[in-house]
């Protein structure tokens, strides 16, 4: 703790207070987790464990927040971790700010490079959302929060979180009806929700309470029944809770200012069978992140926040340009482009709604 | 993905004598740091760490719903791995054959309260037992570097268990059941610092096939190592070395007065700093 010294209070978790710190020695600004155990007959507690080894079996990336070192402190112990300046649910709720396609491809990318790496070391993260991706200051993206509350940035003068709730929406179908087992498709349905929310500038399925986030989604995609989705009837809370009968909307509707290659890849996320929604790693290479305009530079990112002294804020991490984040429209793989053309992929969904041809033509009234 | 974890980088080592090294600088450190008046030598040390090994084991196997192998495998590679850097004047086997139990079984999800995790235990002995547990859990984390994940053999030995099912069309039962027995005795040797849990498993089928007469080269030729001719005489080297390794290790146990002695020796030249009975031993996560 010696080689730390404490700046300022920025946030708090579930099992304690987040802090900003200088590292003294090298000058680089971290965020310090302290964890309490006072209180805690278990001892550790499990999910602060699950971050513990996830994090420090996760190679380094890009778009993961690093864990430099964890130890014992007082009567608990403490995190180290990179210091972001802020994070993507900040953004969104910063009405100044206009993401354009090219910001949001950026973001996207990003992201999706992120759930790849985790997914490919066959890491679940179960709890993606806007708040727990946090931004540099030099716009890249991390996944943060690995079984543990979030990291607030600069808490006191921002508006206050009314909704611990935010999980809930990005919640997939499969857990709002109790499954037990589940897989990386929980984190693909919640990339899904954050692209949708990117474009509409709010979220998809805003649901005040479980309930309630369950009629959003069918709502959008429909009522759910065995033909749509295998298995269905077999879930813990399938017959708790019944829901009138629904016809899908089609999501152009729901959002309109997408382009259709948006539209494509948020169609091939929102699916209720979690193993058709579309891995990350092949969304990586969807014809939407090499169409016009092309992804932006981070550079390019609206900044995080303006802040009062800039230079006490200065990124930890400079985070060195990433030629990889930059794809080039000539790297496209010619065949990727030629398969996949928009009205090709649009029979994804209409595959799994099949029983019900008259869909679109009931929707339009 | 086992090629890029910590396990393999941080946690495998090249020979026997490497990790023997490791142990003995540690045991050294800590002798030099405090000096008691009769201390534990290191090859008690060694002793009393094999003995604790074998009882982790047991002392895991008698929760109800049982422990998965791979958990237990998780708990005993954190046991050994404290003493390549901690001895036990500092952090006494039997502490850390429970704190490692409990820190397994919550890093693998296998869900417990410290109130079940004590109820195995006779009563006189839970309330000592749970004070240990939760006072040493950040010590013993940090003497694993924080490094919680462990890749276990169980897995492969059942991915290639199916395979020869599926592949080779072999009868798999009894295989299965010699080899689990196996490996239940190879994963308390050195093995587990020297081998990826692939070949460790693969060793485990080897030698059983070889007791039940299967004809496992035949599988390996055609199924494990058709494109790679050389790989083959190498990973007969590998199982013939892990099961020499196995064989010398087997006759080295205590007796149950041996033991005793030992702990009895060990108990007196304690670190008192680290002892949960000592009156002075009020703080949690001491740091080492």
């Amino acid at each position: 703790m010696e080689s730390y010294e404490i700046l300022c209070r920025i946030g708090e978790g579930a099992h304690g207070v987040v802090f900003k710190a200088k590292h003294i020695q090298s000058g680089y600004h971290v965020a310090l987790k302290k964890i309490a155990l006072r209180k805690i007959e278990d001892g550790i507690p499990n999910n602060i464990l699950r971050e513990v080894k996830t994090l420090m079996s996760l190679e380094e990336h890009p778009n993961i927040v690093r864990l430099f070192e964890v130890f014992p402190h007082g009567m608990g112990f403490v995190l180290v971790f990179e210091f972001m300046l802020s994070d993507l649910s900040e953004v969104l709720r910063n009405h100044s700010i206009l993401l354009s396609e090219a910001q949001i491809k950026c973001y996207m990318l990003m992201l999706l490079q992120g759930v790849s790496h985790c997914h490919k070391h066959n890491i679940i993260h179960r709890d993606l959302k806007p708040a727990n991706l946090l931004l540099s200051s030099s716009g890249h993206l991390k996944i943060a929060d690995f079984g543990l509350a979030r990291v607030h940035c600069l808490a006191e003068d921002r508006p206050q979180y009314s909704h611990q709730v935010a999980t809930r929406w990005y919640r997939p179908p499969e857990l709002l009806y109790g499954a037990r087992v589940y897989d990386e498709g929980v984190d693909l349905w919640g990339v899904g929700c954050i692209l949708g929310e990117l474009i509409n500038s709010s979220p998809l399925f805003p649901g005040e309470n479980d309930i309630d986030q369950l009629c959003c989604v069918t709502r959008i995609l429909g009522t759910p029944n065995e033909q749509v989705w295998p298995g269905l009837s077999d879930l813990p809370d399938y017959k708790k809770i019944t829901f009138p009968e629904l016809l899908p909307i089609p999501l152009h509707k729901i959002v309109p200012d997408a382009a259709p290659l948006a539209l494509d890849l948020l169609e091939s996320f929102l699916v209720y069978v979690s193993k058709r929604r579309l891995p990350a790693v092949r969304a990586l290479i969807h014809p939407y992140f090499f169409s016009e305009p092309i992804p932006a530079h981070h550079t390019q990112l609206p900044s995080p926040r303006t802040l009062p002294k800039r230079d006490l804020f200065q990124i930890f991490s400079s985070a060195e340009f990433d030629p990889s984040l930059l794809i080039h429209p000539s790297k496209i793989p010619s065949h990727v482009i030629a398969v996949t053309t928009p009205t090709q992929t649009r029979k994804i969904p209409k595959q799994i709604t099949s029983k019900k041809s008259t869909t679109d033509k009931n929707s339009k009234f | 993905m086992f090629n890029e974890s910590t396990h393999k980088k941080h946690w495998l080592f090249p020979d026997l004598a490497h990790i023997d090294k490791l142990r003995k600088e540690a045991y050294d450190k800590h002798i030099e740091t405090y000096t008691p008046l009769n201390p534990i030598t290191y090859e008690e040390q060694s002793l009393l760490i094999r003995h604790y090994s074998k009882e982790l084991i047991k002392f895991c196997s008698v929760y109800n719903p049982p422990v998965p192998p791979g958990t237990i495998y998780t708990a005993l590679t954190y046991f050994n791995r404290i003493y390549l850097r901690e001895a036990s004047i500092q952090l006494q086997p039997r502490d850390m054959m429970f704190s490692c139990a409990y820190l397994a079984f919550k890093v693998d999800e296998y869900n417990l309260s410290i109130d079940q995790f004590l109820k195995v235990l006779p009563k006189e002995m839970q309330s000592l037992v749970g004070h240990t547990v939760i006072s040493f859990e950040l010590t013993v984390m940090s003497a694993l570097n924080c490094e919680l994940a462990v890749y276990s053999p169980y897995r492969p030995l059942h991915g290639l268990l199916t395979d020869m099912k599926v592949r080779h069309s072999e009868e798999v039962e009894l295989l299965k059941d010699k080899s689990e027995k196996y490996l239940s005795l190879s994963i308390l040797t050195d093995v587990i610092f020297l081998y990826p849990p692939s070949q460790i498993a693969l060793c485990a089928i080897y030698i059983s096939c070889e007791d039940l007469g299967i004809d496992i080269e035949q599988y390996m030729t055609e199924c494990l190592f058709s494109d790679q001719p050389d790989g083959m005489k190498q990973a007969i080297k590998i199982v013939r070395t892990q099961d020499e390794i196995l064989k010398q290790h087997n006759n080295k146990y205590l007796g149950d007065s041996e033991w005793k002695i030992i702990e009895e020796k060990l108990g007196k030249c304690r670190n008192p700093e680290f002892d949960p009975r000592d009156p002075n031993f009020t703080f949690r996560n001491k740091q080492i």
